[in-house]
């Protein structure tokens, strides 16, 4: 409980504990950006684009509409957790081959959104593709290369969760 | 920084009923309370106070003995979609209902008590459970003692908004009435898109009796302020028999009968005429009505 206008809140973002100093009424958006995980996008600001999904707890919310102060304890993935220039993700590399990558804006929040489906179903049909990036609106390169990217990643999870790399 | 709710000063996490109520009544002021917190999208409660709600133990999802299925009101609607006792709950209704609400982040952040308690016309799991006869058990936020909460059964006569129904009483538990737990059911949106709120939404369920509908029920929603049931068409159906129904077709004359008995008062929707709304209300029933017998029509 807090009476005064800064609070502390603690949390794990990839990984590593992260302590901030947030007013109340917060969004997790802007103290993410704020704190350098700057792959989370402001699109609509209103839940509908898909721009600053993050992974909560391993589930992919909107997080223009979570006040940071909700997520005390929680754990959470930003596209900076899963992958780096050096070392991408075969997600990530998926979406490159495939040319599902135009702007980029949109990227980070549908790759999370690919991420979270596959992690939990390694081999997904058309249908749930579909539905799992149905919160992630693209207004360049379109869907189609990213349904082909994600549909190129399968099995990119090994059975324990873990990520397989190219070439294992 | 943008903020979601800028005159904020003040953040609770209470995690029992009790701390909830003592908060609320030392409240000074109106204090927003946080479950999903999707609705902060489109309105921005000028308040100082945000209690969350989230840390209340009402997630959990269970099938009782007498086969009711309690579902916790922080449950998500992304939980819910997964939890394999509501998949097969009353022909996979809850199913059809969290497959047309909102898209797969938010349904991973709006939660079933939210849905229900926002009281917006175009919420769509109330209106599954207007037919699935639920029940809300709730404690009395003027009480201090939540030991024993109170169940109601949802007010159908469209007069009682959920909202108010709110005002007082937090509902901890959406309880299904365990006679539709192995009842059909089927559920319909109507929207311009997958994800746009819904314009109509209709729920049917019946226990089927032999060859005969029985315990029917009707209930739309989007097109009015809060969901209501359809007596007439209830009325109409309730004892019929659909032994020699064959599914998939809108040629059954008591579906077209039921579908076209169909009417409510609308509420104002800028995205549809009023004549338009009730048309598409018949043919929703009647299809709607359909989906639901459609396995049972096969199995005859």
């Amino acid at each position: 409980m807090k009476t005064d206008s800064i609070m502390t809140m603690t949390c794990e973002i990839n990984g590593s504990e992260s302590v901030f100093h947030i007013h109340p009424g917060d969004r997790l958006l802007d103290v993410l950006r704020h704190a350098g995980f700057i792959s989370v996008k402001e699109g609509c600001g209103d839940g509908n684009c898909g721009a600053c999904i993050i992974l909560l707890d391993g589930r992919p919310v909107n997080s223009c509409l979570v006040p940071a102060a909700r997520v005390e304890g929680c754990a959470i993935t930003t596209v900076e957790g899963i992958g780096t220039p050096d070392n991408p993700h075969p997600l990530q590399e998926s979406y490159a081959d495939h040319g599902a990558v135009q702007c980029g804006f949109c990227t980070p929040g549908s790759i999370l959104s690919s991420y979270a489906l596959l992690r939990d179903n390694p081999h997904p049909t058309e249908n749930e593709i579909k539905r799992a990036l149905d919160g992630n609106a693209c207004r360049c390169t379109g869907y189609v290369k990213k349904l082909a990217a994600v549909r190129g990643a399968r099995g990119c999870f090994a059975a324990d969760g873990a990520n397989r790399r190219k070439g294992e | 920084m943008a903020k979601l709710i800028p005159t904020a000063t003040r953040y609770d996490r209470p995690d029992t009923p009790e701390t909830l109520q003592r908060l609320i009544k030392n409240a000074t002021g109106k204090p927003f309370l946080l479950a999903g917190g999707t609705s902060l999208g489109f309105s921005r409660p000028k308040t100082e106070h945000i209690i969350d709600l989230n840390r209340l133990p009402f997630r959990e999802c269970r099938l009782t003995a007498l086969h009711d299925l309690e579902i916790g009101a922080l449950t998500t609607i992304g939980d819910l979609e997964r939890h394999n006792d509501a998949k097969s709950f009353c022909g996979g209704i809850l199913t059809q209902a969290t497959d047309a609400l909102a898209s797969t982040p938010l349904r991973n952040l709006i939660t079933v008590g939210g849905n229900l308690a926002a009281g917006y016309p175009w919420c769509d799991l109330p209106v599954a459970f207007l037919a699935l006869n639920a029940r809300l058990r709730c404690f009395d936020s003027a009480q201090t003692d939540c030991v024993s909460p109170k169940e109601i059964s949802l007010p159908h006569d469209g007069q009682t908004t959920f909202k108010k129904l709110t005002e007082n009483q937090f509902v901890s538990h959406i309880v299904l009435d365990g006679k539709y737990a192995n009842a059909r059911g089927a559920f319909t949106k109507f929207s311009r898109t997958s994800t746009d709120l819904a314009i109509i939404t209709v729920a049917v369920t019946f226990i089927p009796d032999e060859n005969s509908m029985r315990s029917v029920r009707v209930a739309v929603g989007g097109l009015v302020p809060v969901p209501q049931r359809l007596p007439e068409v209830e009325m109409m159906l309730e004892g019929q028999t659909f032994k020699n129904f064959e599914g998939q077709t809108f040629e059954n004359s008591l579906f077209q009968e039921a579908g076209a008995a169909a009417d409510v008062i609308l509420r104002k929707d800028p995205r549809a005429s009023d004549d338009y709304r009730r048309n598409v209300l018949k043919t929703l029933v009647t299809r709607t009505c359909i989906k639901a017998t459609g396995v049972m029509a096969n199995e005859n």
